[in-house]
């Protein structure tokens, strides 16, 4: 075992992990939506009566399925920030990254449906508070919201198209992505699973080096393809239910406890923590700028930074694909990326003051600045001796 | 194979074999009635509530029961009445014995006539008319004080099981 700190072993097997935990998600969920009605009147309390204390494991289902989607975008940041700090998006890797991205839009909606089904106070302000951003689609963003919410405002009709969404449409959507993103169809052509030593196949991809690769010699495939990463998702596991059976407060607010009102507008309002950034993006230009509602920028930074996230093979214009740290300015971006994001996340779970407002102020237009100024940071790398 | 690798190999195999144990077990398990629809198991019946020789109607694991209070003055049957003070007690599910309808009571007539194919059985539930051969069924009950308790095995239920076998 080659636990060296220097290998950062934990991005090779963010992927596994988390292929791992949609299986566990995908069956604490279908063993909760056996007993969960998709009702305005009836959701809390078949959440919270019928699941947590009458059904058999109830309690433990709703566990896994709220610490495994926490931790899942846990693992989904860690994994992306890795690849884009490995320059994983480059150069024969740009339809990973794509499907990547489509993969983390997918999960953001999934997250955000699944969140709402529960009705509590903070699902249905969530839900209110997310499809009213829809309105600032300039031209027909009143129609939309009423389109997509089905209602006036959120209501049952709302809260059933959420639950298709959660349990049918985007675990589909998912699955389907995330075998296009893990090349399912090539690996199962060319793989051969044997019990009689045939090996394991060894891709003939070119790599970035220019040095050739001396060829490797055939293994067993099961123990040296599986074991590693077996004991990565052990590992994992045994954290996750540690959190699962201790600290389930990582997952539960207990501002979620109270019943949805719609006539009742709890006075601090925040997402589960892998949204905090986002909604402190919205938060953050708090100004009119001339003609423009702060609304406004706060929406659009929000769109720059997510399609900034998306066309990033496009923005780096450095033609080699080597790691940070072997890029000194994309080195100082990536760690700038990371900060602001941290930065963000903390400022977005507290209450807002004018202390929190500027310093938010800051990180958002630092992150968004970062997008625009990465193809001239990586263009004048390609030119330094790097 | 190799023998640490073999090692490796069995103890992972059963490690996995334990843990799919466990994990369908708990799957299992949290198909079971969850405590909302075991509330329907037994169903209690306070014996002064009824009406005097008329059919009262209950229901019992989502089953309609009948129960016919009577004294005297009505057909007594060892094998269906449980004796409770001055009065006889009859309890039956009030499924048609044939193929699962609910019988009716025809009061002109005093029997219970099923509607689907007209089986008929007598007060004490009793088959009467073909298609039905078997009479009404009787529920496990338990008699405490003056409650009948059904859905539990009681000592006047297992009486009453010897007198209906002889």
């Amino acid at each position: 075992m080659n636990l060296k700190l220097k290998n950062f072993n934990i991005l090779l097997y963010t992927g596994a992990i988390m292929v791992v935990l949609c299986l566990l998600l995908l069956v604490s969920g279908i063993f909760l939506s056996m007993h969960y009605i998709p009702d305005a009147e009836k959701a809390f309390e078949s959440v919270h009566t019928t699941i947590m204390q009458e059904v058999n494991y109830g309690w433990l289902w709703r566990k896994i399925h709220a610490l495994g989607s926490t931790f899942f975008f846990l693992l989904l940041y860690i994994h992306l920030l890795g690849m884009l700090y490995f320059g994983f998006y480059k150069h024969g890797k740009t339809k990973y990254w794509y499907s990547g991205m489509v993969l983390y839009f997918c999960c953001m909606v999934i997250g955000f449906t699944g969140y709402v089904l529960p009705m509590g106070q903070m699902s249905y302000w969530a839900a209110q508070v997310i499809t009213s951003l829809l309105e600032y689609i300039p031209g027909a963003g009143e129609d939309i919201v009423l389109w997509v919410r089905g209602d006036f405002s959120v209501s049952g009709i709302t809260l059933l198209r959420f639950y298709t969404l959660h349990i049918v449409v985007m675990p589909l959507a998912i699955t389907l992505m995330v075998l296009t993103h893990t090349d399912f169809v090539k690996w199962y052509a060319t793989t051969k699973l044997s019990w009689n030593r045939k090996g394991l196949h060894v891709s003939k991809e070119e790599r970035f080096s220019k040095h050739d690769i001396t060829p490797k010699e055939p293994k067993p495939f099961f123990s040296n393809a599986i074991l590693k990463p077996l004991l990565a998702c052990t590992l994992f596991l045994a954290l996750f239910f540690y959190c699962v059976f201790f600290h389930d407060e990582l997952a539960f607010d207990a501002l979620n406890l109270t019943p949805a009102n719609p006539s009742d507008t709890p006075s601090h309002i925040y997402p589960e923590w892998y949204f905090l950034w986002m909604l402190q993006l919205l938060k953050s230009f708090f100004f009119d700028i001339g003609m423009i509602k702060g609304s406004y920028i706060g929406m659009a930074s929000l769109v720059v930074v997510n399609v900034g996230l998306l066309l990033m093979p496009l923005l780096d214009r450095n033609p080699r694909r080597i790691p940070a740290h072997q890029r000194p300015y994309f080195l100082a971006w990536f760690w700038a990326l990371v900060v602001s994001l941290i930065g963000l996340t903390i400022l977005g779970k507290l209450p807002s003051s004018t202390l929190t407002l500027w310093i938010g102020l800051f990180f958002s237009t630092v992150l968004m600045a970062l997008f625009f100024i990465l193809p001239f940071l990586s263009g004048k790398e390609s030119h330094a001796k790097s | 194979m190799d023998r640490n690798r073999r090692l490796v190999n069995y103890s992972l195999l059963a490690l996995t074999g334990t843990g799919v144990y466990y994990t369908v077990g708990t799957m299992f398990q949290s198909l079971e009635p969850p405590k909302k629809a075991l509330l329907d198991a037994a169903t209690f019946i306070d014996i002064n509530a009824l009406p005097l020789n008329e059919i009262s109607y209950r229901t019992w694991q989502k089953k309609p029961l009948f129960i016919l209070k009577k004294d005297a003055s009505l057909t007594l049957d060892k094998k269906r009445d449980i004796k409770i003070g001055d009065y006889y007690y009859t309890l039956m599910v009030g499924i048609c014995t044939h193929l699962g309808c609910v019988p009716k009571y025809d009061a002109t007539v005093k029997r219970f006539v099923c509607p689907c194919h007209n089986g008929q059985f007598d007060y004490n539930g009793n088959a009467l008319a073909s298609p039905v051969t078997k009479p009404l069924v009787i529920p496990p009950f338990k008699v405490h004080d003056e409650t009948i308790i059904v859905g539990e095995v009681g000592e006047a239920y297992l009486q009453l099981m010897e007198a209906s076998k002889a």
